[in-house]
């Protein structure tokens, strides 16, 4: 049975007086609604997991991902390679490790060039009423691009002339990096328009305007603080479409190279070896899977935390 | 309303032709040669005059022009002339988009291989829908239930498994371990509708593409149902519904739903165009020669005016299909077209 007084706080999100619980910071009220979301906090502990195995697996597992042994091919599952051994006997797991951390890179690194790019957009044309109608006709523009062949196209067509510019791995991570943060900021500007356009409205703004706040500090510190929900939620949303996309790519064989695993380019190469070692393809996908789902359940929470209304309850 | 229709279809024309110029821009501008296929035995002038003769020398602003005026005007009346068998202007001697690689025109060879990905794709788009809107409206009328749970679960794992890898998975498990289906698509088997077997070898090989789209389609589609049938589940006309005492049945069916569907229904036009990207994944997995194996092998052979046809059809799909769900979303809700 629940006391009166938590029945109070359930109903009203408040804390009664005397409870201990004077005062919570917005940080914490939206801790606290994103733990109540089941999926979200297992999500977080499942990227976390896939985060740490990424970065500090290969270093703990200590197998050479590279090394080619051509008497150990394509074996089955053991103790000595718990995922068993490719067409020219590199061990499965250490691949798939070291393969994570560039699909989780290019899946961050170009969730940060969308929303880099959304974010911008959106405050201009939501503050900027005479740019808002050229930055959203090029915002519908952008929606109505055919992003998957155009992605095919531009990578089989630059490929080259960044590998040798950059040398073969840094020129394809660029290309990939900013090719799919170019084509997925549009969501998020549309969002961050739309709050700018009611923020901009409210009291503080007007408040800080009438005080002479130049235009810039008015955007840096009252504009951009207020429209953070949404971009985080579309931060998170980003890196499951950048990691997907990615994994495509890579999986049409236009992504990145094969000395150059990531998970979608190992799918792509254990495509031919299914009935051999559908390891090569199961683990891979299985890690790319979970990835963007935990990513969608964190974005599924952070959604709900930040949403003042359901916040409340 | 006409009037609303023709200002968002007037508004479409100019979006085309900024998509054209840019994506024969990206393909214009880019290194990348018809030539470098070619034995390297034939001599340089040869070369030149082969370059000369596909019209790459001309410049940019001529290219495009001539460009549009092929795609347009050219291959729409081409159309025209061959759904009707009518001749309008020269029909004979009509310039047509060449494939560099098959020396054919591009819209012909596209023409042959739709059948393939009509038939894949659109029993999976229609499967999808039928099946995400049922479980979306179930899953929000009873939230919370073990119904929903599993239902946002199983859509969540469809929404978040590349189509890649369930189509893989698919293949490994029903194809190598169970052998019940082929794992790659005969594309030159002809349906004879008299014959059992071939109708079978039909439908057996369909099946495994199809299930993984429509999966996939279904997935987005249903959580989609199901935040808007939830939006609407608390508005005050359903509570004023209940109260003056009609049935259950009829506030969700035609109340609840009704209200719901717009928004899903605009969504579902809209899909149109993500589900042609998704068989160019779907394709390569399956080896069916539709347009997605097209596009990829074009892109391959650096077949610029086939790659350039087939994008811009994606555009022009992208494009359709925004209009009609504008036009949707305005017969069903007047206040959007007051906008």
């Amino acid at each position: 049975m629940a006391t009166t007084q938590e029945r109070i706080e359930e109903q009203t999100g408040l804390a009664a007086p005397g409870s201990g619980e004077q005062h919570r910071t917005l940080r914490q009220d939206v801790w606290r609604q994103f733990k109540k979301h089941k999926g979200a906090v297992v999500g977080l502990v499942l990227l976390a997991l896939i985060v740490f195995a990424t970065v500090f697996g290969p270093v703990i597992y200590g197998v050479d991902p590279y090394a080619v042994d051509t008497s150990i091919t394509n074996q089955a599952p053991s103790a000595q390679h718990p995922l068993g051994t490719d067409n020219i006997g590199r061990d499965v797991l250490a691949r798939v490790l070291v393969g994570g951390r560039i699909s989780l890179a290019v899946g961050f690194a170009a969730m940060l060039v969308g929303v880099f790019l959304g974010t911008a957009v959106g405050i201009i044309s939501g503050f900027f009423r005479k740019l808002d109608g050229p930055l959203m006709r090029i915002t519908d523009l952008f929606l109505a691009l055919p992003i998957l062949p155009l992605l095919l196209v531009v990578i089989m067509l630059f490929r080259d002339s960044l590998k040798d510019a950059f040398g073969e791995e840094l020129g394809i991570f660029l290309l990939v990096v900013f090719i799919i943060g170019v084509t997925s900021w549009m969501q998020t500007a549309r969002v961050v328009r739309g709050d700018v356009l009611s923020i901009k409205e409210e009291e503080f703004v007007l408040a800080a305007n009438s005080i002479g706040t130049r235009k810039r500090n008015v955007i840096m510190r009252h504009i951009l603080p207020n429209t953070l929900s949404p971009v985080m939620v579309s931060a998170a949303l980003g890196v499951a479409v950048a990691i997907i996309t990615e994994s495509a790519l890579s999986f049409l064989g236009l992504g990145f190279p094969a000395s150059f695993p990531t998970w979608g380019r190992l799918l792509f190469d254990g495509n031919n070896y299914l009935q051999l070692s559908p390891m090569r393809v199961i683990a891979p996908g299985v890690l790319i899977s979970l990835t963007v789902m935990s990513v969608n359940y964190i974005g599924d929470g952070l959604r709900d935390a930040l949403d003042p209304k359901l916040r409340s309850k | 309303m006409g009037r609303y229709i023709l200002r968002r279809t007037l508004f479409a024309i100019p979006t085309l032709v900024v998509i054209s110029l840019i994506i024969f821009a990206i393909l214009d501008f880019a290194p990348g040669d018809p030539t470098s296929q070619l034995p390297l035995t034939i001599p340089a002038e040869i070369r030149e005059a082969i370059r000369e003769s596909l019209g790459i020398n001309e410049p940019f602003m001529v290219k495009w022009v001539k460009w549009m005026q092929l795609m347009f005007i050219n291959e729409p009346l081409q159309a025209i002339d061959s759904i009707f068998g009518t001749c309008i202007g020269d029909c004979e001697s009509r310039a047509r988009i060449i494939s560099w690689s098959s020396r054919a025109p591009a819209v012909d060879i596209i023409w042959q291989r739709l059948p393939q990905t009509l038939w894949v794709l659109g029993i999976a788009f229609i499967l999808g829908i039928l099946i995400a809107i049922p479980v979306g409206v179930i899953s929000a009328y009873k939230q919370y239930s073990a119904f929903d749970n599993i239902g946002t679960f199983v859509t969540m794992v469809g929404y978040s498994v590349p189509v890649f890898f369930t189509g893989l998975l698919a293949i490994v498990i029903f194809s190598v371990w169970l052998g019940w289906f082929p794992s790659f698509y005969t594309t030159t088997h002809v349906v004879d509708w008299t014959s059992w077997d071939s109708v079978w070898f039909q439908v057996e090989q369909m099946i495994m593409p199809i299930a993984v789209l429509s999966l996939f389609n279904a997935a987005a589609l249903s959580r989609f149902t199901r935040s808007s049938m939830l939006d609407n589940l608390n508005k005050d006309y359903v509570r004023t519904a209940r109260s003056k005492g009609l049935r259950e049945n009829r506030v969700v069916m035609t109340h609840v739903m009704r209200n719901s569907l717009i928004p899903v229904i605009t969504l579902i036009a809209l899909q149109v165009p993500g589900i042609f990207a998704g068989a160019i994944i779907t394709e390569q997995i399956f080896r069916i020669n539709g347009l997605g194996q097209l596009l990829i092998v074009s892109i391959g052979q650096s077949d610029v005016p086939m790659v350039q046809t087939l994008t811009f059809m994606f555009a022009v799909l992208i494009v359709v299909f925004n209009l009609i769900a504008d036009v949707t979303y305005g017969v069903m809700d007047p206040r959007i077209r007051y906008d």
